[in-house]
């Protein structure tokens, strides 16, 4: 699972998200109101907090659909960087 | 050159044949490539149609094949009506149902597209050189290639595109190669754009604004650009990459790009011009992109598709204006205007509702029944009631003060909020439905306010997908147990109005996403 800093990155672009849910792994970023502006900004967000760069390849909204897989892709950067 | 939008391009192609007239995805076309294509795809819908068709589909996203498809359209001489494969698939049977399309021609991303509109019982020729797609399909065919574009009277309609309708109905607005060929022989005497521009393109293809991007750029023989959502994150490089020169968006973007950190002064070196349309432009980001693009010129441009794209232009300098927002300026050269007081009844002071007849004037809506109330004669002439007030401003342009009605425009695109309230209603569970406009960093999101069932809003979101734009699906949901009366019993929208800008304003501080331009 994620860390904190991740989760409290990633909420605010959430705003169908409520306080108290849960964000899941599966959860669907789409349906709990993230658009294509919140993808743009939250892309910077974590590029600047995490210190790393997406590939263009890993910009597509693939990448963005649930939260599981936007962190699989975001440690996947964070290996290679540390390796 | 003729008049008609596939003129302009010959003009290009006669300028700059091989240079390019697109790049986009890093696939780049020349004007050669691009003309030779759209001749192929615009020859082999023809041949495989059994008659003229009164109107064609593109449905086209903003991809390598998407423009070849809307310049095929053209090509083909027949009414053109750009659909948006990003739109839900019930929408678009509405579009295609009342423009009398006959075919589509769809190009390489618009598999799902055209999946899903068949599913919604759409069944037309279609034209999809990837093969594979579940409508009639109509075969690429060398030899069918047009030898050159089929031609258009000035009366023709060019192509017809759909605004918000209160009834919750979209209302086709049909603009005649005459309409176009004023337009853009005005902005020709205006502006300097040749063979070295290179353009930007952040407008859908079914958004009008898109026109002046392409009809521009391909007027003078300058390349297209499309700008996708990604290169926002780091736009000064997108920018340097492309040695674009020309920047055409809606006001929204320049928030974006403070956000992303890419509105430093001296940011964007290369453009010479800066355009912005499609929503109010306030003085702060006008002055900040100015900074970041010391090299252009700027230009707030306003105009309802129904006046054909854009029809006044304000040539920004810095200095303090009416509520902190650019004047939209002075209505293009060959119009009249008319203002009419709150009655509706024409008046001859400084403030009033904008009506303007002329040349660039939509000969009406698709169906006769939406124009009551929207077009008015006076004088000889006919005038369009645009539903914007405005007032007069000393240089003989114009500032724009507001709406008259319950139309707002959410990053440009205009939705009546009567047809969000009628789309709400028919999520499962809900029994009435308002919304309203909160204003945000210079835009609108919309929020609603329903009773019923407490409907989970990522359900309620969902719903609304299937119904409207993206762009204009709420951004927040209320539940009440029932919606509050005024005075006269009626909603009270005001009270949600400010209700809701109170809880946004509130959710808001704790979610600031603004980085390095901020904390300067």
């Amino acid at each position: 699972m994620w860390d904190d800093r991740f989760e409290q990155i990633l909420r605010p672009f959430l705003p169908f998200l409520p306080p108290q849910e849960e964000l899941t792994p599966e959860s669907d970023l789409k349906d709990l109101g993230l658009d294509s502006l919140g993808t743009v900004q939250l892309l910077g967000t974590l590029e600047e907090d995490y210190q790393v760069r997406f590939r263009d390849s890993a910009l597509t909204m693939d990448t963005f659909r649930t939260a599981g897989v936007l962190w699989d892709t975001l440690r996947g950067m964070l290996q290679s960087t540390a390796s | 050159m003729d008049g008609t939008l596939s003129g302009r391009f010959a003009r290009g192609l006669a300028l700059a044949p091989d240079r390019p007239a697109l790049r986009a995805d890093g696939v780049e076309l020349t004007y050669r490539e691009l003309h030779e294509r759209a001749l192929l795809l615009a020859g082999s819908l023809l041949a495989g149609l059994p008659g003229r068709q009164p109107a064609v589909g593109v449905l086209a996203g903003k991809g390598p094949t998407a423009y070849a498809a809307l310049l095929a359209g053209l090509y083909s001489g027949v009414t053109v009506v750009p659909l948006q494969p990003a739109f839900p698939a019930a929408r678009t049977r509405q579009m295609i149902e009342a423009a009398g399309v006959g075919a589509l021609l769809a190009d390489d991303d618009a598999l799902p597209a055209l999946t899903a509109l068949h599913e919604a019982g759409v069944t037309l020729p279609t034209l999809f050189a990837p093969g594979g797609h579940p409508m009639p399909a109509l075969a690429v065919d060398p030899d069918s290639a047009l030898k050159a574009p089929l031609p258009a009277r000035p009366s023709d309609i060019a192509y017809v595109l759909f605004t918000s309708g209160s009834t919750g109905r979209p209302k086709g607005v049909p603009v005649t190669h005459a309409n176009t060929a004023h337009y853009f022989r005005l902005l020709d005497e205006r502006y300097d754009f040749g063979p070295h521009d290179v353009f930007s393109q952040t407008f859908d293809l079914n958004f009008d604004c898109a026109m002046f991007d392409l009809f521009c750029a391909w007027g003078a023989g300058a390349a297209v650009v499309p700008v996708p959502a990604r290169a926002y994150a780091r736009l000064p490089e997108f920018v340097a990459e492309q040695r674009m020169t020309v920047w055409f968006s809606t006001p929204s973007a320049i928030t974006l790009v403070r956000r992303t950190g890419g509105l430093g002064p001296g940011a964007l070196p290369s453009l010479r011009w800066s355009f912005f349309a499609g929503e109010a432009l306030s003085c702060k980001d006008a002055g900040d992109w100015a900074a970041a693009a010391p090299g252009a010129t700027l230009e707030n441009l306003y105009g309802p598709t129904e006046l054909t794209i854009t029809v006044t232009a304000h040539r920004w300098t810095p200095g303090r204006y009416l509520n902190d927002m650019v004047p939209i300026g002075a209505v293009h050269p060959g119009h009249a205007t008319l203002l009419l007081d709150p009655s509706g009844a024409p008046t001859a002071g400084d403030e009033g509702e904008l009506c303007v007849a002329g040349p660039q004037l939509t000969p009406g809506y698709l169906d006769p029944a939406d124009d009551t109330g929207r077009f008015l004669q006076h004088d000889g002439h006919r005038f369009y009631r645009t539903g914007d007030r405005v007032r007069r401003a000393g240089d003989g342009g114009w500032l724009y003060l507001g709406r008259q009605d319950a139309q707002v425009q959410v990053h440009g695109v205009r939705v009546e909020l009567a047809e969000v309230d009628a789309a709400v209603r028919t999520c499962p569970g809900v029994e009435d439905a308002v919304s309203v406009a909160v204003p945000v960093d210079g835009t609108v999101e919309l929020a609603v306010f329903h009773t019923g069932e407490p409907v989970p809003p990522a359900r309620l979101a969902r719903h609304l997908r299937e119904l409207l734009p993206a762009g204009v699906v709420p951004r927040a949901f209320h539940h009440l147990d029932a919606l509050p009366l005024n005075s006269n019993r009626k909603t009270d929208r005001r009270k949600l109005a400010s209700q809701a800008t109170a809880m946004r304003q509130a959710a808001g501080a704790g979610r600031t996403h603004e980085r390095r331009q901020e904390s300067q």
